[in-house]
Order: structure tokens, then sequence, then C-alpha cells
């Protein structure tokens, strides 16, 4: 028995000494893993428990991300209840003291973000909405830069040791990317003014951004599928506005813009959404590249 | 009337009828006043970081040519950094503000049997707890759900069910725990009444399952689930595949267990879940827990039936879970099994008996759209033999393998509303089948549920 129980202890010293090396991170989507490593370099070891390809709403609090949370040093989320439904599960079941929320391990990146469409009432009749706001910030790459700047400050207090590098890096990001912000805003101009269906209201802070419009979205209310007749009466309604295309994230079923798409003669954008969505947004400044390109496509 | 006069009487009006509004009107307003401050001190924030910003790239370009300017730059990068961190200011206190996570679970049903569910019977096993159900319109259980952290060490949580029983209320304690957040090395600990963390469904709440009623050897060896008192202490390994051990120590007065027996230690479990990816598309979770269980005087049955004696419940289970992508919202699969065996060692009746009894079930359920699920579950049980002296007692199967087949179609039109129809071809009984429908709508209020794997 004691023996089983050293070599159980030891186990445990020799896995926990291997991760020391690197501030091992979770973040909740791609484009935080994608923000951690330019902030941290070679200090941090970052992974997303999602991908491009998957509904961040709606994850499953699969048995292999407990354990990851479970080895995390740091958690980065973008909070704003976008993982309502499955981080509190992660957190518990991940018996992990260092990342608790209200532990300098427990970033959400929506705090230092502010939010649009806070809802005026919080009634589920209005769908599934989110008491503080939109959540999906990472759609307008200047949210980006107040993100960076309180993930940076909160790398310093998880690994003081690493602070001097976290400022230089944070430094030379954000230079790079106030210029990638303005390549992209030049690059998008024809987008200004153009109206657009959505699917789900995961643009709004792309469409602030670019200047576009939306006219409305094909979800009757947020989180639940439109169906062909609401459709029908959507696309009476919106005929007058002209939208130019529909924008719809890559992780989304498309079949609601596809019928919108037959019928109102625009085309679909398959936007990204996040670091990963798409073949060609592989990095942060792939993201926006995509993001924009696509929109331009669309509108030829 | 005159304006005067009728300005008067609404004031009246106002003044008698609602001063408690008036004064919440009040609050919101000071609300929304210190909202709207505290939004224009965030907007000033942002435009005073956008100005060191800018006034930062600036300083940086000219940096390349002069030292003083780079001095600059330096200095209102550490003001930016220190604006950005600045923590957002409180919100107002009120005494709410406090309150725990309120959800609770609204469940009804319709039931359509061929044969009297009255007289239901699993042949060769004393039911602990219902059968499939009443005919006719019935509310399932429901419950009410609050939990919080209590302080930086424990959680809590609190669960009371709600069951009508003919014209009688029925107020249950599904849960009442306490659970540890911080304890160090992935241990974790939870003390009061809980679900057992034995098998795979045991952990679950009934609203949560993919099927309107529970499998049959969870019917027969935990009376649909077991929960009882006691403490549970759990650690997950540090690896990168999942891997938690678990044991528990609980009072024993459900059954398979009765009467708190062995001084109020009368039922222990330990087990070992393990579970992974396997690739993006697929994730699974396999389990091996054991049940050991004393029952002093459990009576089950109209008659009743009273067994003395030892229980033991070993439970083995699978699930595997697949989605395009692993992304579940459009479309995924979900696979599901456990094997239990069960072992009673004791006094049935005053008459001795010790034999092993087995029970299983698998089932598929796929989402082939959003808000569409089907599903499909078997059940398979299998009694021990009888000693002779037991013989047309009830737990005298009499070479019967129950068995039941079912068919579900669930319409789920937001996360928090769920329509289910289920078919189920049961023979549980000695002779005959059933033909058993439910019609079952399970709807969640209040804090958003967030679920286990």
């Amino acid at each position: 028995m004691k023996t089983a129980f050293a070599a159980v202890a030891a186990l445990g010293l020799f896995i926990s000494g291997a991760a020391e090396a690197k501030i091992t991170i979770l973040t909740c989507e791609p484009e935080w893993t994608a923000l951690a490593k330019e902030l941290g370099g070679d200090r941090v070891d970052a992974a997303s428990a999602t991908t491009g390809l998957q509904d961040p709403h709606q994850i499953q609090a699969r048995p292999s991300l407990i354990a990851r949370m479970r080895a995390a040093d740091m958690v980065v989320c973008t909070g704003a209840e976008l993982e309502v439904g499955w981080l509190p599960v992660l957190l518990r079941q991940g018996a992990n003291p260092k990342v608790q929320p209200g532990t300098p391990g427990y970033f959400e990146a929506a705090r230092a973000v502010g939010l649009k469409e806070a809802p005026q009432a919080l009634d589920r009749s209005l769908g599934d909405v989110h008491a503080s706001g939109n959540p999906h910030i990472q759609t307008d790459p200047r949210n980006i830069l107040p993100v960076a700047v309180a993930l940076a400050a909160q790398f310093a207090q998880v690994d003081p040791a690493g602070a001097e590098t976290y400022k230089a890096n944070l430094a030379a990001f954000e230079t790079r990317w106030k210029a990638a912000i303005d390549g992209w805003q030049q690059k998008a101009a024809a987008l200004k003014g153009v109206p657009v269906l959505v699917q789900h209201k995961s643009w709004v802070y792309l469409i602030d951004w670019l200047g576009m419009r939306e006219v409305a979205p094909l979800e009757p209310k947020p989180g639940i599928a439109p169906s062909t007749s609401y459709l029908a009466e959507l696309l009476d309604k919106v005929k007058a506005e002209k939208p130019r295309m529909i924008l719809v994230a890559a992780y989304e079923d498309d079949r609601g813009s596809q019928w919108m798409s037959d019928h109102a003669k625009i085309p679909v954008a398959t936007l990204p959404f996040t670091v990963g969505g798409a073949k060609d947004a592989e990095t942060l400044t792939g993201l926006y590249d995509a993001t924009v390109q696509k929109l331009l496509a669309a509108l030829k | 009337m005159s304006s005067s006069g009728r300005s008067a009487i609404v004031a009246l009006g106002l003044l008698t009828s609602v001063p408690a509004y008036a004064a919440s009107d009040a609050d919101l307003a000071e609300i929304r006043k210190q909202i709207d401050v505290l939004n224009q001190r965030r907007l000033e924030d942002a435009a005073r970081i956008k100005d060191l910003e800018d006034r930062l790239a600036k300083a940086e370009t000219s940096a390349k040519t002069a030292t003083d300017a780079a001095a600059r730059a330096t200095t209102t990068a550490q003001a930016a950094a220190q604006a950005a961190s600045a923590p957002p200011p409180a919100p107002p206190s009120s005494a709410n503000a406090f309150n725990p996570a309120i959800s609770g679970v609204l469940d009804g049903k319709l039931g359509g049997f061929s044969k009297n569910p009255n007289t239901y019977a699993l042949a060769g096993f004393p039911l602990g707890g219902e059968g499939p159900g009443p005919r006719g319109v019935f509310l399932g259980e429901a419950e009410l759900n609050a939990q919080a952290n209590v302080d930086d060490l424990f959680m809590g949580s609190l669960t009371f069910s709600l069951g009508q029983d003919g014209p009688n209320t029925e107020v249950g304690l599904e849960e009442a725990f306490i659970q540890t957040l911080s304890l160090p090395g992935g241990f974790q600990a939870t003390a009061g009444k809980f679900l057992s963390d034995i098998g795979y469904l045991n952990s679950f709440h009934d609203h949560a399952d993919d099927f309107a009623d529970r499998p049959l050897a969870y019917r027969a060896f935990l009376a649909g689930g077991l929960k009882d008192i006691g403490v549970r202490l759990t650690w997950l390994a540090p690896t990168t595949t999942y891997l938690r051990f678990g044991a528990e120590v609980m009072r024993g007065e459900e059954f398979p267990g009765a009467g708190a027996a062995n001084n109020g230690f009368g039922a222990k479990s330990a087990y070992v879940r393990a579970g992974d990816d396997i690739g993006a598309e697929i994730s699974y979770q396999a389990g091996l827990s054991w049940l050991w269980t004393d029952a002093a005087g459990r009576e089950t049955g109209a008659g009743p039936d009273v067994f003395d004696g030892k229980t033991d419940v070993g439970i083995a289970h699978l699930v595997v879970k697949w989605a395009p992508n692993g992304n579940p919202v459009n479309r995924n699969f979900k696979f599901q099994a456990e094997v239990l065996r069960n072992h009673i060692d004791g006094a049935f009746n005053g008459l001795v008996v010790d034999r092993t009894d087995y029970g299983a079930y698998g089932q598929l359920v796929y989402q082939f759209k959003p808000q569409w699920r089907v599903g499909y579950r078997f059940d398979w049980m299998d009694a021990g033999n009888v000693p002779v002296a037991l013989a047309g007692t009830t737990l005298d199967a009499q070479g019967h393998n129950a068995t039941r087949s079912t068919a579900m179609l669930e319409y789920d039109h937001s996360e928090f509303s769920r329509l289910r129809l289920q078919y189920s071809y049961d023979r549980s009984r000695l002779f005959g089948a059933d033909h058993q429908v439910l019609l079952q709508y399970t709807a969640t209020i209040g804090a958003h549920p967030a679920h286990s794997y």
C-alpha cells in the first residue's frame, strides 16, 4: 500500500515537474490561443478547447477537456456567458484551484471590452440572450487590443519572471496590429454601408467595424433555427432594403442561409468567425485577412 | 372634473397603491444612473486608452530617431497598461447580489399502457422504486435547484423534487451537498446527500436522460438511481487521458440497502472512470464501479417482501459520442451501454438466498438535424436461480429474461425545452407484452444549465 502510494506520488511529481517549464494555457476559443502565443511567445504553451469549426455556445464537457483543465496553469475564455453551458462543468470537474474564477489563472476577454447589445430585459422568450451583452467580440480586430493589454498584464501576474517579455511582446504586437487594422480597413472600404443579413447575431462587432448595416438576423430569436415559412416572411420584409449577402459562421448549419440565398438571389459569405474557421485563417492576422477577402468576394 | 382635482386623485392613487413600486423605481433610476455613469467612465477610459495608444504608436515611430521619445513611449505604454488593467468599477451594493443560481425543471408526461401499470412487475426482481408510471396525464418530478459558492473552499447545491402522488404532493430531497473547490492535487471532496457517481447514468438527474424512463437494470438494481447521504472523495489523475478515481461512504438508507445498517455506514462504493478523444470527432468515457450495501429489514412491494443482507452491484459502462468536426450542434451521435452485475447474499422473507443477476442496456441516439433527435434502446435482464423454498416469490423469474425495446423521437425547441415521444415494447412481466407510449415535455427555467458529459 505504502509503495503504491509512493509510486502514485512519484508519478504526480514527475508529470507536474515536466510541465513546469512553460505556462500551460487552456483557452476556450482559438482566437485567444493565437493571442496568447503572440504575447507569451516561448513562455507559454497554449491550446484551445474548441476549434473554429465548433459552436462555442454548445460544447460538450468531454473527458479530454476535464483532463486538460486539470493540467492548466491558466484558463483564457471569452466570458459574457458564451461558455456558460460547459465551462462551469470543466471548472468544477477539473478540480484545479489555480484556474477558478477570481484567481489570476482565470481570464475573461469580454471584461476588457465594452459589450454591445446588452439586453434591456432578460427573458428567455427573447431567445438565448446573454445577460451581459453580445460576446462575439473577436469579429472586430480593434477589440483584440484591449484584450491583449489585459491579458499581458494577467500573464505577468501568473508568471512574474516573464513580465518584461510580455510587456515587450505586447508593445510589438500593438504596433503590428494597428498597422494591420489600417490595412484591413483600407481594403474593406467598399464594404461601408453595405446592407447584410446574418444567420445568428454573431457579427455585430464586425458590422460596426466595417460600417456595414445589419438588416436582420435569419434566426427568429437568438439560438432558435428559422423555419422555411419564417424565412419566406422575412424575405418579403427585407426585400426593400436590398441586402447584398448573408453572413454565416463556418460552424453554423447553413441550410437557412442557403434557402435565403436561393430565394433572394444573394450570396452566402461563410466567414471563419475565429482562427481555424477556414483554411486561410490559421493565424490571428489570417483570420481578418480571410474575413475581409471573403466579404469582398461576396460583394462582387 | 377640474384638472387639478383629477391630478389630485391620480396623485392620491399613486401614493396609496404603489409606494413599494415608487421606492424600487427610485432604486432602478439610481441604478440606471450609476450604470450610465459607469458606461460613460468606460467610454472615457476607452477613449483615454486609445489616445494613449495613439501617442504610444507615434512615440514608437519617433523612437527610432530620438532616445527621449523612446523614454516617453515607455512611460505611455505603462500608463496605457495601467489604465486598461484597472479593475472594472464595482456595481452598486444590493442585498440580493449573492443570491444563488436558481433553476427549475418542469416535467410532464402522458402515459398509455396496454397492460394495467398498477400491476407492473419486473420478473425476478423486487422493485425499490416505481414502475413505468400511471395511465393518462401525470407529472414527472418538478425540481428546484439552488447553487452557489459558499466561500473560497466550498460550493453548495440544494435540489428539491416535488412529486404528485394521487392528490398529495410529495417533497423529496434530491440533493443537498457541499463540494470542495480548491483542494490541491486533483482531489475533490463532497459531503451531504448526492447522486452516487457509480455507473454512467446514476449521476444524472432523470430529466437529463435521453429516454423518458430509466433502463430496466437501473430499475431492478438501483431503484432508478442511487442517491444517499454520505461523503465522496475523488482524485483526478494528472494525466492527459482523463482518469478519475472515486470512493463513497454512504448511510445506506436507500435501495438496495436499507435501515442504515452497519451503524449508519450501510453503503460503500468505489469507481474509476477514463475517457479521451479519438481524433477531433469521437470522444468516449468508460468506467468500472462497484457498490456494496447492507440492508436491514428492507421492505419492497405491496406484500411486502423483506430482505436482510448484503447486495453488491458491479457496473461497467461505455459512452461514445461522435459529431462532425466535433461540433454537436447540427448533427451528433451517442452510443451508451452499461452492464450491471447484482449479487445478493442474505435472507429474503426469512429464507436464505445467495445468487447473482445480470442486467444490461445499450442505446443509440442520433441528432439528425438541429432540434431533432431519434433514439433506440434495448434492455435485457437475467435473474439468477432461486432455491426451491423461494419458488413462486418475487425473486423467481421462472427462467424468463425480461426485455424491452424502446424507440424515441425528440424535438428540442431551444436549449431549455423539449418534447419527446417514446414507444416501448416491454416484456418485463412473466407473461405477455406491454405496449407503452409516453409523451413527455421537459422545460428548464432560471439559470442556464451546464451539462456533464
